[in-house]
């Protein structure tokens, strides 16, 4: 199998097979840092953990310390909201739903006005 | 939504060709998400994130599993036109937040209550500090009681400037096109700028008191026996801001900027910079804030020499070193004309602020052709340095407002003292005590309404004055005060004299 070098912020380098997911280096440093990581640095570009790698690469793993990190948590967490709205309202339909600070927000266009009972509907 | 995150679904990421991207959003009967697609660049990349049975138009990147999202909240509902603009439809939004554990989120939602009970606006209207109208939004009114706030932080701030040798001036609001041509700002800034016409020429209501500071600087011939030549302005700008981004006193149109422009020799940068964390320090701790503090160094496009910059920023952490401060180090994050020193000021509630800022600029010496003669009888530019300690003085007094919750220290509070008499037979003698307090340079307030004195008590408590003074029959015959403290309770029969050395104290020390 084809080896690929990782190399990590504190400068160490990991080899590793390549086509590895960026998910499985990180269990491979440590299986507590997996638990804790949101998302990841590829070369400096923002990545998902279930990425693979194929050639050498640096990576930073990201915890929800880091404002990227809560960036990308919080996009999926958008994502659910629209997943769940649109479970009770199948004739939504969807805006934009992006991570801002501190949260997100996600458009629904929808006859129906939501109200706070649904928003703790939804949440359910 | 916990469902789905119960549920546990893994989230999967794949592209589309844009035909068939128009066509999987089509049938999902999606028109938003159509417009989206047709709006992308030919050759974009189309990329699709998939849990369960949810798909979406997304570019990502996102997390493995919806399972990580164990504590979600949603806040509130709001009307938002699709793509921002009023001429598209009123969709409806929903906003929230979510954390890893639910104890993160927790805490989150508990700072979010604190601080909305904390909130200036909220604040500054039952304390009577200011006011916001229609008339003038983003020009914030001061009442009396803000008046009295704000001159009590401008005479600290200029107590602490004059200590470390600054001299202070006052330029124009309203200045020439030309001027602002000289400075750039009427290519660079216009569009911020509020203008208008005297006697058919442009004038510029001014957005910032560098130029007006620069011209002060060019009317005398400098020499470097001078240096540093401390220069402050407490200097009201303007500069325009959407009207949806005002925000009470924290996003204004108008404020007082507290500047100042420190002109010296390259070999006084090191001593400079710690005279002006010196200020700050100073100031901060006062007010019972933490700091951390950023330099900032060259960025990609920038004026001035390599060297130049490299020899400012070897100072800049030479002078942090030796004062033994932590700091961060934001590579290339520095303004075009110089590399700054940021500090960021943290809250009670542990939110952080950028206030204070410690600016080289290498532009404003050659823009205006500063110069100064040296010991060697020739001319050169001298080093600029830009500063402000506060900022804003109108956000500076909403932060402040928020980290004491409107509770006041006897210094700062606009009302030192309430004096209360139980019923109107005791105004007389309760006058002569407001007198005497006032004579003694504390701010009083008295309550002669008849009402019972319970509800004054209440009154006062809400208005957090730092000290009552109750006066009843006791009090007369004995000729002394009751006084109830807001932080400590009944503070029992006390002697006026003794009261007033006491709070005089209290005052002088800042505590």
């Amino acid at each position: 199998m084809e080896k690929i070098k990782i190399t990590l912020k504190d400068g160490s380098i990991r080899e590793v097979e390549k086509g590895i997911s960026v998910y499985d280096v990180v269990k491979g440093i440590h299986s507590g840092l997996a638990k804790e990581a949101i998302a990841a640095e590829v070369d400096n570009t923002l990545t998902g953990l279930y990425d693979t790698l194929t050639k050498d690469v640096s990576l930073n793993v990201l915890k929800f310390d880091s404002e990227k990190a809560q960036d990308v948590f919080r996009h999926t967490s958008s994502h659910i909201l629209a997943q769940a709205v649109k479970r009770l309202y199948p004739d939504a339909k969807l805006g934009i739903g992006p991570a801002i600070e501190n949260g997100f927000y996600y458009d629904f266009d929808l006859e129906h006005r939501f109200t706070e009972e649904d928003l703790a509907k939804i949440e359910k | 939504m916990e469902k789905i995150v119960q549920e546990e679904f893994e989230i999967n990421r794949f592209e589309l060709p844009r035909e068939e991207a128009i066509r999987f959003m089509e049938e999902r009967n999606e028109p938003y998400k159509v417009e989206l697609i047709k709006d992308l660049p030919e050759d974009a990349v189309i990329s699709f994130y998939k849990q369960g049975d949810f798909v979406d138009l997304c570019a990502g990147p996102h997390l493995m599993n919806t399972k990580q999202v164990k504590a979600v909240k949603l806040q509130s509902i709001a009307g938002a036109y699709w793509r921002g603009s009023e001429k598209n439809k009123m969709l409806q939004r929903i906003y929230g937040t979510s954390f890893p554990k639910k104890k993160e989120l927790d805490e989150y939602l508990a700072l979010l209550e604190e601080a909305k009970k904390r909130d200036h606006r909220k604040l500054g209207k039952e304390l009577g500090l200011f006011m916001l109208k229609d008339e003038g939004p983003g020009f914030p009114f001061f009442l009396p009681k803000g008046v009295e706030l704000k001159n009590t932080l401008v005479s600290y701030w200029r107590e602490v400037r004059k200590s470390e040798g600054y001299v202070e001036i006052e330029t124009p609001i309203i200045l020439n096109r030309s001027l602002w041509e000289t400075s750039g700002h009427w290519y660079n800034y216009k569009e911020n700028m509020y203008t208008t016409t005297i006697d058919d020429m442009d004038y510029a209501i001014k957005p910032m008191n560098c130029p007006g500071a620069m011209l002060v600087y060019q009317n005398d011939i400098h020499s470097y026996k001078e240096f540093p030549l401390r220069i402050s302005e407490l200097g009201r700008v303007h500069r325009h801001e959407l009207s949806g981004a005002l925000h009470g006193l924290m996003r204004v149109r108008a404020f007082t900027q507290d500047d100042a422009h420190i002109f010296m020799l390259p070999e006084q940068i090191k001593d400079e910079i710690k005279n002006v964390t010196r200020i700050v320090n100073k100031i901060y701790t006062t007010l019972g804030f933490k700091y951390k503090m950023e330099l900032s160094t060259r960025p990609e496009k920038a004026i001035g020499s390599v060297e130049e910059w490299t020899e400012a920023e070897t100072k800049l952490k030479e002078a942090l070193e030796e004062m033994g401060v932590d700091y961060k180090i934001n590579e290339g994050d520095g303004a075009f004309y110089g590399p700054k020193i940021d500090f960021k000021l943290e809250d009670c509630l542990g939110r952080t602020w950028q206030c204070a800022t410690i600016q080289l600029d290498f532009q404003l010496p050659q823009l205006f052709d500063l110069s100064y003669i040296g010991a060697d009888g020739e001319k050169h530019p001298p080093i600029v340095i830009h500063t402000v300690a506060l900022g804003s003085l109108e956000r500076f007094i909403g932060i402040l407002i928020e980290h004491y919750a409107g509770r006041f220290p006897a210094w700062l509070a606009p009302v030192q003292v309430k004096v209360l008499p139980i019923t109107d037979k005791f105004n007389e003698y309760s006058n002569e005590i407001a007198q005497k307090l006032r004579a003694s340079g504390i701010r009083v307030e008295t309550d002669f309404r008849n009402e019972k004195i319970g509800y004054k008590i209440r009154e006062a408590q809400l208005e957090k004055v730092p000290y009552m003074i109750i006066i009843g029959e006791k009090e007369m015959e004995a000729q002394m005060i009751s006084v109830r403290s807001r932080d400590a309770g009944d503070m029992g029969s006390q002697d006026l004299n003794a009261f007033i050395s006491g709070l005089k104290t209290e005052i002088e020390t800042k505590k």
